[in-house]
């Protein structure tokens, strides 16, 4: 079996609030947060492909918003960009997180 | 509080340009001035968002007003990313309103075009959020995830995209201060490079060279300050509570409905912050002009032309008068200003004028800000 998809996130248990990427303090009441691990099991919210691309990256990189399923919004790169003429809003995808940055992986069947 | 007037304007010509940004400030300075009728005021406020990297300044606010003969004038300066325009205005205003100053210069340029467009480009994503740069986002990258979002949320057709790059290019095309002084039709606009998809060059603002000036006052003028706003958002675009609205004109352009007393169905003309073509629907919707979703729909009505009922970007907008970017919510009010002098020559609304309201967006939505001027007399 698949092993779960971990985020790490920050929870303030005073407002009940979530955060990724994880930061100190509470956007709403500026309590420090705690460490949480949360599911990164979401859906493709909105993404682009962009052919003119920063220093350090090469086009076309193919970037997309995940909504998890709890709510949070995770920008990420979709790291396989053959599949960037087939994405659609709303499809399954899983976040993942290496050396700081974010990546969106399509869970299409195979 | 004091009520504040505008009593001069005054701008350069936007686009490249081989003059130095503090010759550019000074020009724009010096025209406002002239315009107020006045060869001194109280203080400067000065915009740039970013000198430091574009040209390689630094203590701006006091080498432009040496450079002007205004020493010994208080001066500082105020920076809120691509809404500095605004800001500075913002800043002035509350100055003036205290009574304790008469007349304020209020100043902005960037000199943008020395550098390639990739530093440019680096440059200006350096407001978003160190995550979403780490990604590789850049301000059209992010502004492309916002456009697919609202396209998909409220089915707006790549149509409306396109209508309102040719409508602010044939409005530009009679602004002798606007940087594409041309036409494009709607094949040249949906054949352009894609930059990052849907958005297209020509769904972008340009680079540009250019400064703008006011001179603001308490003594009485045709064009009174009614109202203004200022609201923030989250630096992160996917921290917001939306991201297919700003909240930050939401907030500011309540505060400066209530300080005008006045309605959006009150508004006459209106400058809104086209940085990027969805933008304009954005930000009507977000000043209370359409209601959410509904926009494009008005837009491809017509509605916004400078001959509808609610002329939109008149002046070109950021779109194609151009977008020198700390410059930029400078220009917008001088365009409304102008509007309701009835100073704006081939692109003038054909119209009696009372109420103008500008909306200038910071840092992709991080720090807003809604003008409103009136016409007294």
């Amino acid at each position: 079996m698949e092993p779960a998809s971990r985020l790490e996130a920050s929870f303030c248990g005073k407002c009940r609030k979530q955060f990724v990427p994880v930061r100190a303090h509470c956007s709403s009441c500026r309590g420090r947060t705690e460490r949480i691990y949360i599911e990164g099991r979401g859906k493709l919210r909105t993404f682009t492909t962009l052919f003119v691309t920063p220093d350090g990256f090469t086009p076309p990189l193919v970037i997309g918003i995940c909504e998890l399923d709890g709510g949070l919004r995770v920008l990420g790169e979709i790291g396989d960009y053959r599949a960037r003429e087939s994405l659609t809003v709303g499809e399954p995808v899983r976040v993942t997180e290496k050396e700081g940055k974010y990546y969106l992986l399509l869970e299409r069947p195979a | 509080m004091t009520d504040v007037y505008i009593r001069g304007v005054g701008m350069t010509k936007f686009g490249p340009s081989e003059r130095r940004l503090e010759d550019l400030m000074y020009e724009a300075a010096v025209t406002a001035m002239s315009d107020a009728g006045v060869d001194d005021v109280d203080g400067v406020v000065v915009g740039a968002m970013s000198p430091e990297s574009f040209t390689g300044e630094s203590n701006i606010s006091a080498f432009i007003t040496d450079y002007l003969g205004l020493v010994p004038k208080p001066t500082m300066r105020i920076e809120t990313a691509s809404s500095t325009g605004a800001a500075i205005f913002d800043g002035a205003f509350f100055a003036l309103a205290s009574g304790f100053f008469k007349n304020i210069l209020v100043l902005a340029g960037e000199k943008m075009t020395t550098l390639s467009t990739g530093a440019a480009t680096r440059i200006l994503s350096e407001v978003l959020s160190p995550q979403e740069r780490r990604q590789g986002g850049t301000m059209p990258a992010l502004a492309a995830l916002i456009t697919r979002d609202y396209m998909h949320t409220y089915a707006c057709p790549r149509e409306a995209l396109t209508y309102i790059a040719v409508k602010n290019h044939r409005n530009a095309s009679k602004n002798p201060y606007a940087h594409f002084q041309f036409e494009v039709d709607a094949q040249r606009v949906e054949t352009s490079k894609v930059i990052a998809d849907p958005l297209r060059l020509y769904d972008c603002s340009p680079l540009s060279d250019g400064a703008a000036a006011i001179v603001m006052t308490t003594e009485k003028t045709p064009i009174r300050v009614a109202g203004i706003g200022h609201g923030t958002d989250f630096v992160a675009l996917t921290q917001r509570e939306s991201q297919i609205h700003f909240t930050s004109t939401r907030v500011a352009v309540k505060k400066a409905f209530k300080l005008a007393g006045i309605k959006p169905a009150k508004i006459d003309v209106a400058e809104i912050h086209d940085a990027f073509t969805p933008f304009e629907i954005l930000g009507c919707e977000d000043v209370g002009f359409f209601e959410p979703g509904d926009g494009w729909k008005h837009i491809l009505n017509g509605e916004t032309e400078i001959t509808g009922p609610l002329p939109v970007n008149p002046s070109g907008g950021l779109k194609a008068r151009g977008h020198p970017v700390g410059a930029s919510g400078l220009a917008q009010i001088i365009e409304i200003v102008w509007q309701l002098r009835g100073a704006a020559g081939l692109r003038q609304v054909d119209r009696k004028l009372r109420y103008g309201l500008t909306q200038s967006v910071g840092g992709l939505g991080t720090s807003n800000i809604v003008t409103i001027l009136e016409k007294v007399a």
